[in-house]
């Protein structure tokens, strides 16, 4: 017998879980819109690109609650403030035009 | 590739079942590992020179500590010695320097990686292969051990797993290893490390996330036979600081000036492709030239500097020809303006020529490789996104079991 040392240590060390993942779109009531660059004047952008999907969630889904929020850099993760407005809802759509 | 994650691992078991627990369980990406021994994660714990409940950071994007104990245990898996504990070390602690963004660098779309970069006597005292080979571990048991840790540490403890939540859209094969080692001697400039700001230190790991390297072939460049005996001439500066400079005086001749120029020209053209990410967002760029290669211009008078100049000056395209409408015309307007590039650069005018990074500096230059014809290899970046090279001083004395580490 060997004993061994598990190599992802303990579960309660990871400071970051994923989020439960939606499972039955009926049941979806809120959802956030994440968008990794801002508004833009012209061409193509996610925030526009999100005015798009609300409308068709609104219909298709009767989703009724949204919330979006930008990063201030497309590359860094959200920081913990931006996802906590995030808290309560049933899903976050998180994108970039291109 | 993922098994069941949330199983816990027993802990006692007969070696002959660690193969098929580990992917069960997803402690590996596919490729088969060592079991993670407490005796012999001890003895790795032993040779890192720090205690085991010693803290080095949170690995992204899963956030778990990244413990003495917990990095010996991944890097048993990958089944280094003792001695290479502190290049494993201190490359995951360059990793978490903000300004790399290893949560970004490991969950992008784009296909890059870090590279660790032993530079200096490490690179002896370790056995790490220089030669032939060099991307692909070269043979050395050190190369690839030092590389796969880095993987299964982002692996087991950043929990980097394809789709959830790496979104990476062709992957790399650099993320099953990804270490090389620069020449420590038969090199006629000063170590990456030194150039980088490290100097009068032994030895150093420069993390630095890239894609794969993409070769420049000195094809097509005529070589007089009139400078071909007198090419290979330089060698190894013990003066760092002369090394760097040059004088018209250190060029042999004019022709030998000219085929330099022209090599750098063809590793130019290789780092300027209209697809890379450097081209349209700057940032830093690895050029690893083959110690003959290196030699070579040398003895022709480039320094590490001049070459680093040369290629930032060279390495650019037309503005006009890096953005387009869809009828291919320059695209100029503001929808098309890259809010990240430099004022320097006119996005109004679509000649502008563009660099690759954002100064001759950001080209990290280093020499390794196989030392026989001369070529290049160039490895570009995320571009301003983060990957950053970032230095680290590795303890002196890395290694008292040389010759051990050979493959």
């Amino acid at each position: 017998m060997i004993e061994l040392i598990d190599p992802r240590g303990s579960d309660d060390s990871a400071g970051v879980r994923l989020a439960r993942r939606v499972r039955d779109a009926s049941e979806i009531r809120k959802i956030g819109f994440l968008s990794n660059e801002q508004e833009h004047m012209t061409g193509p952008h996610f925030p526009g690109y999100t005015r798009i999907l609300e409308r068709a969630l609104r219909e298709r889904l009767g989703v009724s609650e949204f919330h979006r929020e930008i990063k201030p850099v497309l590359s860094r993760p959200a920081d913990s403030d931006m996802i906590a407005r995030f808290s309560g809802y049933d899903g976050v759509i998180n994108g970039l035009a291109k | 590739m993922k098994g069941s994650m949330n199983e816990a691992l027993p802990p006692q078991i007969e070696p002959a079942d660690w193969p098929e627990l580990s992917y069960r369980l997803g402690l590996t990406d596919g490729l088969p590992t060592f079991p993670p021994e407490r005796r012999v994660v001890a003895g790795l714990i032993a040779g890192s020179g720090f205690p085991a409940d010693h803290v080095v950071g949170s690995i992204p994007p899963s956030g778990r500590a990244a413990s003495v104990e917990l990095i010996a245990a991944n890097a048993a898996m990958a089944g280094c010695l003792p001695e290479h504990l502190p290049v494993v070390i201190a490359a995951i602690d360059a990793m978490l320097e903000p300004r790399f963004n290893l949560a970004g660098v490991v969950t992008t779309t784009h296909p890059c990686w870090p590279l660790v970069i032993v530079s200096g006597r490490a690179v002896t005292d370790l056995g790490m292969a220089t030669g032939e080979s060099l991307f692909s571990g070269g043979g050395a048991r050190a190369n690839l051990a030092v590389g796969r840790a880095i993987r299964l540490i982002l692996w087991n403890l950043g929990g980097g797993h394809p789709r959830e939540p790496v979104q990476e859209i062709m992957g790399h094969p650099g993320r099953m290893a990804f270490c090389i080692a620069e020449e420590p001697n038969n090199t006629p400039w000063e170590l990456l490390h030194e150039a980088r700001g490290l100097r009068g230190v032994e030895s150093a790991v420069t993390v630095f996330a890239c894609e794969g390297p993409q070769i420049a072939n000195l094809w097509g460049v005529a070589t007089p036979s009139t400078i071909v005996a007198s090419s290979d001439v330089a060698t190894p500066s013990n003066d760092a600081a002369s090394s760097n400079v040059a004088t018209s005086s250190d060029v042999a001749t004019p022709e030998a000036a000219g085929v330099g120029a022209r090599w750098l020209e063809l590793v130019a053209d290789q780092m300027c492709a209209r697809g890379n990410s450097n081209t349209h967002t700057l940032g830093e760029m690895l050029v690893v030239i083959s110690p003959s290669m290196a030699r070579t211009l040398a003895g022709w008078g480039w320094t590490r500097c001049r070459v680093q100049e040369f290629l930032w000056q060279t390495a650019r395209r037309r503005l006009g020809d890096i953005r387009v409408e869809p009828d291919g015309s320059p695209a100029l307007g503001p929808s098309a303006h890259y809010d990240w590039w430099p004022d320097w650069i006119d996005q109004s005018d679509p000649d502008a020529r563009v660099p690759v990074t954002l100064s001759p500096e950001a080209i990290h230059l280093v020499v390794s490789g196989a030392d026989s014809i001369p070529c290049a290899a160039v490895c570009p970046s995320w571009g301003h996104l983060g990957g950053f090279a970032i230095s680290r001083a590795l303890p002196a004395g890395t290694a008292e079991n040389e010759g051990r580490n050979q493959a």
